[in-house]
């Protein structure tokens, strides 16, 4: 008996143990209903699903308060009252309004804040480590070299991606902090200052450069076609790159790719509204919101619509709240049988006035619940288009010291052809400045509220040394007040930060 | 796969070693025997009263006829007789006969569960609570953990409604959550034991809001509660043991002769405590009356007045409609039925069985609690030395919910009221009321059962186990009608499943070498926590009859999301405990716990305590003053607990499909029908579903937090200094504590994060906070033992200062909340500070408005300059402007500072009167009922919804009303063009409210029939009872409408659920 006792005794204290030998396992519990880093990155479509997010960002820090438009349209020509007291002060410039760091609704705070731009660059630097650490047999392709090729063009679309978003704050901002890495414990990084925008763009510039060796030329096959990047689009923003930096040499071979290689070609003069939907021909680079299920609320104040249009359009807003201004719309439209000024304008009584709209993002629809009726806006968000790659390349032959009349002039013809009116005549052209300013000027024809038209402004006055835009003038241009001051609440958790020169006795923390 | 691989390989673990056991024979021991019989005083003979020698070492129990044989040394000349609830009584061996107990105890002779074993009061060596299950039954509530507040010194109840059976948030020795609204998980519940088996209410997790798990259990079923505080008490709990332990025993069979118990009462809800409002033609004249002196001649001329208001002839306008008491029952009914069964047969086997149900109408229309809780218990001993014990308890709750939904009983908020100038329809109320025919069905099902087998294998060696089981089913499914939501007919179905299992195996060594008594402990558990949760909702129903989600075709009307999430923890751990002539006494106990939230580098932690005693009082030198001070034990322990973070999955980085960018929509309808909006959360960009660790772009940036690698466990050491002394033969009780609890490396999860880093917070374990007090608990016997008329006094204070010791980023405030409630967390403040405007009355003229010396302008509020009968707000940055820049933390929390209770006892005869109130000081609470019934009513709405103008008629004379006045609030009424000054923000000092309260809890009275009187009704006893709850609460601030209730996130009272006063009358059979 006692001896059974002190077997089953020691059995006992043997079962004890095996708990923790036998049941090791028991304490690894992945998360199934959660995706995470550490459980994910295993197939080609968690690459792709990555990526997207990459661009996803891009439209999130596009539509934070209407930036894309509040940065490159609303501080122009193109309006001649701005009804709301928080867009007013961003089309008139007075940038540097305190406003407390808890007001995140405030328009003026949001547009000073960089944050979903660096979401977007961190989701690239994510993606450029993460993809890195797959293994070839995880990405699509019938041989090693195609799944090699696989993972590089991921690669190449987050370098796309990051490249993108430094090259659009250098334009914003200026100097901004350079991080291309991934990083893995954020919590000791309270040290980041700005680094010098030359530096930024060739970061971005090396990014591209090795980007467009892993893309291929438009896919008209391809649902992702404009949309995402492929070697056309590299070679667009390597271009407007180049253009932003003064460098016309290379952006004139640049804007040669697009236009010889990138498989675009332009839109019939009658079908102008097709570009604004999304994925025409002439695309080259847009941020996807079309479809109903990725679409903004018009009513909402991330939406253009809301902002320039009104009843019948948007049948919730009486008045136009972004007034088009008349006397440019003329000016710049002198032939009023200009396709694009008859497709893309109307003129609509709203209240007792009647008012201007730009309906290019009219593609509206609506949705009724209990009687009531809210609005949709589908239209991607036009960042590059091949009109705009011959007109910059138009830009980039007049802004040479010598400038090559012809060439512009031939480019700016192709633009104006389609439009319907008559060819610009190189008699009329007395000299270089002309020149530069009938780029501008059809730039401003082509592109009116396409985000581009605040950036025509300031690479028109650093050619010309005339300041076209309304509230900086060419002194305190040259002092550098374009550039976007930072908010102070940024130097918070980064007290490497310096706020942006023409600023700094404005807006001081 | 993997997973249940393992989990399989565990369960098989454990089903060996039970199997093991079984077959774990008898081991013989000789004896010299001596014998005796214990009986109560009635006669009735006590089985299972345990015999010991006076050095406390367990010889025997009774059986079931009060007999016991023990085997004792020629030397021992007395032994010792104890039974719960009974005094110890010490018999010399010479007179072993018939031993008689008497009823009462003596506080050093409680027997106390100390994790996995028990011992008596005057060997411990923690901070041990207990309280008697007598003390708390037949309280007409769903939910025990409801009647502990002011019963136990130092643990704090706080409740965020008064629906009946609605959670509570319990507090052992001061909050320590720094999870902000408990949105990473929470985790700040002390740790449940009923009947041995891990109830861990932080892993379950409810389809309703307020759903809560303890209501599941019948508080009449419970025999004792203990409170276990300090570390040396609850590291044996290890990692769990952080926000203190909770032990729950159930009843047990306390006689062979079967017993069959009865117990019913029945009462109802009265009163609930309401807002004063003023309706129908008063409310009229009131508004008309402010609105002609505060109004402009040309608002009053054009027509701004509603027309409710101008209109005195017409009858629909003036309606005497109170919509609260529309809402709300006159009186609420409740009832509860306990029926038990129990007994015992040969060798000390045992059985209980018990039904009960509880049914409570909730004081809101449309709400209620019903349950059917049967539990059975059953000891068996198989064979000598081995014993098996079962316990099952189950129960079923169905809840109603009126036509609120998620813990607001009303389809509105409160500052969109109807208001009683306004014409309701018949079928409007009914839906506002919750009478009409509404599908609501709320159904928890709980099972909670535990096999443990026992066996003596060796002399001194006691090898047990237990495998325990557990589940909370919670289903709630719901149809809201279009009429209610303003949108579309939508139908709701949640179910929240949270299956557990734990097994213990352990080891026990106890033995006695001449004045010497060691007590060893080792073991090991395995615990597993799963959480199933299904969300389904479906919008737009548009066939008659149906209430569920059928019909409506997938797609953006139609939202499923599943969540299957699982813990796994492993301990080991080995205790300890010595003691000398049980004069001094030490304890040490060593645990290590490793659980699945953490990786493998951090998965570990060791958690110890060290404690020790000394009866002074069994020294010689003490005997002089033995007369007056009968017993005094001096403790103290120092050890280190531990705590979980909330989230299961830490140390995951985790990602969204979430693609929306600000003011991206799937293009459906959400909201209500006051705020209705295209919503749904894009998951694609073209059609690619998009990953990323950034989701919900909202303003300017995403939620996005970095998770952390090296999360790990929280630590909190603690010291406890404690006495214990007992006076006059014990007729005066003392228990005092001092603690210092610190909590180390609290995991925060809302970091804010440097901007470039994408992310806008990080993770990880970088706050630390302390916690300090004192807790006093006193029990006296006022009158003799002899006297016929009996008065006990109990009384508890608990003092409690808690502060931030430690914040990462150099110690900056973290900010959270909405900025209209921001709370603070701040070095060196209590946790959660209110951040708020000061404000100094209001400008009585516009001279009063300071002016810029340099601008020459007015000061501002917003840039809008500020006039007389606006808030003088403290400028705090001098730049005369009014901006959120000038919040400041104010340093005051919903914490309380000081808690406790005290109960007067009075018996004479058969009659008893017990009268019970706890109270609570040292918080403040945001008075958000008056705030919100402000907020509603500005000038612009009144009329459509017009607030309830009664609330603030109390304070109206506190309202700037013209020029010259210096008053507390501002301006009720702004007139056209002037711009509000969002005066009734509650983020402005004047709602902060001194929450302190005493309050009258509970006044019972009883009669037991004579003894006499109820054999002659063949019942063995009989007694009538009948109790008042709720009774009184004497308020700090008179404005507060019930300080008993608020929300502890925001900590805003904001009483849209009342409490009511609540009388029951009842008896008890035993037959």
């Amino acid at each position: 008996m006692k001896l059974k006792n002190k077997y089953i005794n020691s059995s006992l204290l043997l079962v004890t143990l095996l708990y923790s030998t036998a049941c090791h396992k028991f304490l690894d519990q992945n998360p199934i209903s959660t995706l995470s880093d550490q459980t994910s990155w295993k197939t080609d479509a968690d690459a792709n699903s990555q990526v997207a997010g990459c661009y996803s960002l891009i439209r999130s820090a596009f539509n934070n308060a209407c930036s894309y438009y509040s940065y490159g349209d609303l501080p122009t020509d193109l309006w001649s009252s701005i009804n709301t007291g928080d867009y007013g002060n961003i089309y008139q410039v007075n940038w540097a309004i305190s406003i407390p760091s808890v007001n995140t609704y405030d328009p003026k705070l949001k547009l000073r804040l960089w944050t979903p731009f660096y979401s977007s660059i961190q989701q690239s630097n994510r993606c450029l480590h993460f993809l890195n650490q797959m293994s070839d047999a995880d990405f699509t392709g019938s041989s090693s070299s195609d799944q090699e090729a696989r993972r590089n063009k991921y690669l190449a679309e987050a370098k796309f991606c990051r490249a993108f978003n430094y090259f659009y704050m250098a334009r914003v901002w200026g100097d901004v902090p350079l991080d291309t890495s991934y990083q893995a414990d954020v919590s000791s990084i309270t040290i980041d200052p700005r680094v010098a925008q030359e530096k930024v763009l060739q970061s971005a510039i090396s990014d591209l450069n090795w980007a467009k060796n892993w893309l291929s030329y438009r896919d008209r096959n391809s649902t992702d076609r404009v949309v995402r990047a492929d070697k056309g689009t590299v070679f667009a923003l390597l271009a407007h790159i180049y253009a932003w930096r003064g460098s016309y040499d290379s952006c004139r071979i640049a804007c040669d790719s697009v236009i010889q290689q990138g498989g675009y070609g332009l839109v019939a003069g009658s079908s102008y509204s097709s570009i604004y939907k999304g994925q025409s021909i002439e695309g080259i680079f847009e941020v996807a919101q079309n479809t109903s299920t990725e679409a903004l609320s018009a009513q909402s104040d991330a939406s253009i619509v809301r902002w320039t249009m009104a009843a019948p359009y948007l049948p919730t807003i009486a008045i136009p709240i972004w007034q088009t201004s008349g006397n440019v719309l003329s000016k710049l439209y002198s032939d009023t049988t200009d396709k694009r000024y008859t497709s893309s304008f109307a003129y609509v009584t709203s209240g007792s006035t009647n008012y201007y709209f730009c309906t290019k993002y009219s593609n509206i629809s609506s949705e009724t619940a209990n009687g009531v009726t809210y609005y949709l806006s589908a239209n991607n968000i036009n960042v590059f288009r091949l009109a705009d790659i011959y007109l910059l390349r138009a830009e980039a032959n007049a802004a040479s010291p010598v400038p090559d009349y012809a060439s512009a002039v031939a480019d700016i013809n192709i633009v104006r052809e389609r439009a319907g009116i008559a060819d610009l005549q190189l008699s009329n052209i007395p000299g270089r400045i002309a020149l530069i300013n009938a780029v501008t000027d059809e730039r401003g024809r082509e592109l009116w509220l396409e985000g581009s038209r605040y950036y025509d402004l300031v690479r028109n006055a650093r050619l010309t040394l005339t300041s076209q835009l309304p509230y900086i003038n060419i002194s305190d241009f040259q002092k550098g007040k374009y550039y976007w001051p930072i908010d102070p609440s940024l130097m918070l958790t980064n007290s490497g930060l310096t706020q942006t020169p023409y600023w700094q006795q404005l807006l001081e923390q | 796969m993997h997973q249940l691989f393992f989990n399989g390989k565990l369960k098989t673990c454990v089903l060996l070693s039970c199997f093991f056991l079984l077959y774990l024979g008898a081991y013989a021991q000789k004896k010299i025997e001596r014998s005796g019989h214990v009986q109560e005083a009635k006669g009735d003979p006590v089985s299972g009263a345990t015999i010991e020698d006076v050095k406390g070492h367990v010889l025997g129990q009774t059986d079931s006829k009060g007999n016991f044989t023990v085997s004792v040394s020629d030397t021992v000349s007395r032994i010792k007789v104890t039974y719960a609830g009974y005094m110890a009584l010490v018999v010399p061996i010479g007179k072993l006969g018939n031993i008689v107990l008497s009823q009462g105890k003596s506080p050093m002779d409680e027997v106390i569960v100390m994790g996995y074993g028990s011992q008596t009061r005057k060997k411990v060596t923690g901070s041990v609570a207990i309280l008697d299950g007598d003390a708390i039954k037949n309280t007409p509530e769903v939910s025990f953990d409801a009647m502990l507040e002011g019963r136990v010194a130092g643990i704090s109840i706080q409740s965020s409604s008064g629906e009946p059976g609605a959670k509570s948030n319990v507090i052992i020795r001061g909050t320590t959550n720094v999870d902000y609204g408990n949105a990473n998980g929470g985790n700040t519940q002390p740790l449940y034991v009923i009947d041995g088996v891990i109830f861990d209410v932080n892993n379950i997790q409810g389809a309703y809001a307020l759903s809560n798990p303890l209501s599941l259990i019948n508080p009449n079923d419970i025999e004792s509660i203990e409170v276990l505080k300090d570390a040396s008490a609850a590291a044996i709990y290890g990692a769990r043991g952080g926000n203190g332990v909770i032990i729950v025993k159930t009843r047990r069979a306390l006689s062979k002769r079967p017993l069959v118990t009865f117990n019913t009462y029945a009462g109802a809800t009265t009163a609930p405590r309401l807002m004063d409002v003023i309706t129908g033609n008063a409310e009229r004249t009131l508004k008309m009356r402010l609105l002609a002196s505060q109004l402009g001649y040309t608002d009053i001329a054009n027509d701004g007045i509603p027309i409710q208001l101008t209109d005195s002839l017409n009858p629909a306008f003036n309606n005497d409609v109170d919509w609260q008491s529309m809402l709300i029952r006159k009186n609420a009914l409740v009832n509860n039925q306990d029926l038990s069964v129990s007994g015992a047969f040969d060798n000390r086997n045992s059985y209980r069985i018990g039904l009960n149900h509880y049914d409570e109408q909730g004081a809101v229309k449309g709400f209620g609690a019903d349950r059917i809780a049967p539990n059975f218990d059953l000891q068996l001993n198989p064979a000598p030395k081995f014993s098996v014990g079962f316990t099952l308890q189950m129960s079923q709750e169905k809840r109603h919910h009126g036509a609120g939904t998620n813990g607001n009983p009303f389809s509105f908020t409160s500052n969109n009221f109807p208001t009683s100038l306004a014409q309701m329809s018949a079928s409007t109320m009914s839906y506002y009321n919750g009478t009409s025919n509404r599908y609501d069905d709320n159904n928890i099902f709980l099972y909670n059962g535990s096999i443990r087998l026992t066996d003596s294998v060796a002399k001194h060696l006691t090898v047990s186990t237990t495998y325990s089981l557990n589940n909370s089913i919670d289903k709630y499914a719901y149809f809201s009608p279009v009429e209610l939501n303003g949108i579309q007919n939508e139908a709701f179905d949640i179910t929240a499943s949270n299956p557990n299992w734990a097994s213990e195996s352990l080891v026990t060594y106890y033995n006695h070498f001449g004045d010497h008594t060691l007590t060893l402990i080792g073991g090991f558990s395995a615990y597993n926590a799963k959480q199933y949760y299904n969300y389904s909702e479906a919008a737009g129903i548009n066939v008659s009859g149906i209430y569920t989600l059928q019909t409506v075709a997938p797609g953006a009307n139609l939202t499923v999301n599943t969540t299957n999430a699982f813990k796994n923890t492993e301990s080991y751990y080995g205790q300890v405990g010595y003691d000398y002539k049980s004069k001094y006494l030490f304890q040490a106990l060593f645990r290590r716990d490793a659980s699945s939230i953490y990786s493998s580098d951090y998965r570990w932690g060791t958690f110890y305590a060290f404690s020790a005693g000394w009866n002074v009082s069994d020294e010689d030198f003490f005997q002089p003053l033995k007369k007056v001070v009968n017993a005094l034990k001096i403790r103290g322990s120092y050890g280190v607990t531990g705590q979980d973070p909330g989230s299961w999955y830490a140390k995951y980085q985790q990602l969204y499909t979430d693609a929306s960018g600000y003011g991206s929509t799937t293009g459906a309808v959400y909201g209500s029908a006051l705020y209705a909006y295209l919503g749904g959360v894009p998951a694609t960009y073209n059609g690619t579903t998009v990953v990323s660790p950034y989701p919900y772009g909202n303003n300017y940036s995403n939620y996005g937090a970095q998770s952390s690698n090296s999360v790990h466990w929280e630590k909190y050491p603690q010291l406890d200094l404690g006495a214990d002394w007992s006076m006059f033969n014990s007729r005066l009780n003392f228990v005092v504590d001092y603690y210092q609890k610190d909590s180390k490396g609290k995991y925060l999860w809302l970091i804010p994060a440097e901007t470039t880093t994408g992310y806008q917070y990080y993770s990880g374990n970088y706050a630390d906070l302390t916690n300090r007090g004192v807790e006093v608990a006193v029990n006296a016997n006022v009158l003799g033992p002899k006297s016929p008329f009996q008065w006990n006094t109990s009384f508890n204070i608990a003092f409690n200062k808690g502060w931030v010791s430690n914040l990462p980023n150099g110690g900056q405030d973290l900010l959270y909340g909405e900025s209209w409630w921001q709370k603070t967390l701040s070095r060196g403040e209590p946790i959660f500070t209110y951040r708020d405007y000061i404000t100094k009355g209001v400008f009585a003229t516009d001279a009063d408005v300071p002016t810029d010396p340099i601008t020459g302008k007015k000061m501002t509020y917003f840039g809008t300059t500020l006039h007389a009968g606006d808030s003088r707000i403290v400028d705090q940055n001098g730049d005369y402007n009014i901006d959120l820049n000038d919040k400041v933390n104010t340093g005051k929390s919903a914490a309380p500072k000081v808690t406790g209770g005290f109960t007067n006892t009075f018996s004479y005869k058969g009659f008893s009167l017990s009268v019970f109130v706890n109270y609570s000081f040292g918080n403040y609470l945001i008075n958000g009922t008056f705030s919100d019934a402000l907020n509603g009513s500005p000038y612009s709405s009144w009329g459509a919804v017009a607030g309830p103008a009664g609330i603030y008629s109390s304070s109206l004379s506190q309202f700037w009303s013209q020029p010259g006045q210096s008053t507390t609030y501002p301006r009720l009424v702004y007139g056209t063009g002037s711009t509000s000054q969002d005066p009734w923000n509650v983020a402005r000092d004047y709602f902060l409210s001194d929450g302190g309260y005493i309050k009258i809890q509970q006044v019972t009275v009883g009669y037991t029939v004579p003894g006499k009187i109820s054999s002659r009704l063949n019942l063995r006893s009989l007694r009538f009872y009948g109790s008042v709850n709720n009774l009184h609460t004497f308020k700090r601030s008179k404005s507060l409408v019930d300080p008993t209730v608020y929300d502890y996130t925001t900590g805003s009272s904001n009483t849209t659920y009342p409490t009511g006063v609540k009388i029951i009358g009842g008896l008890s059979v035993d037959l």
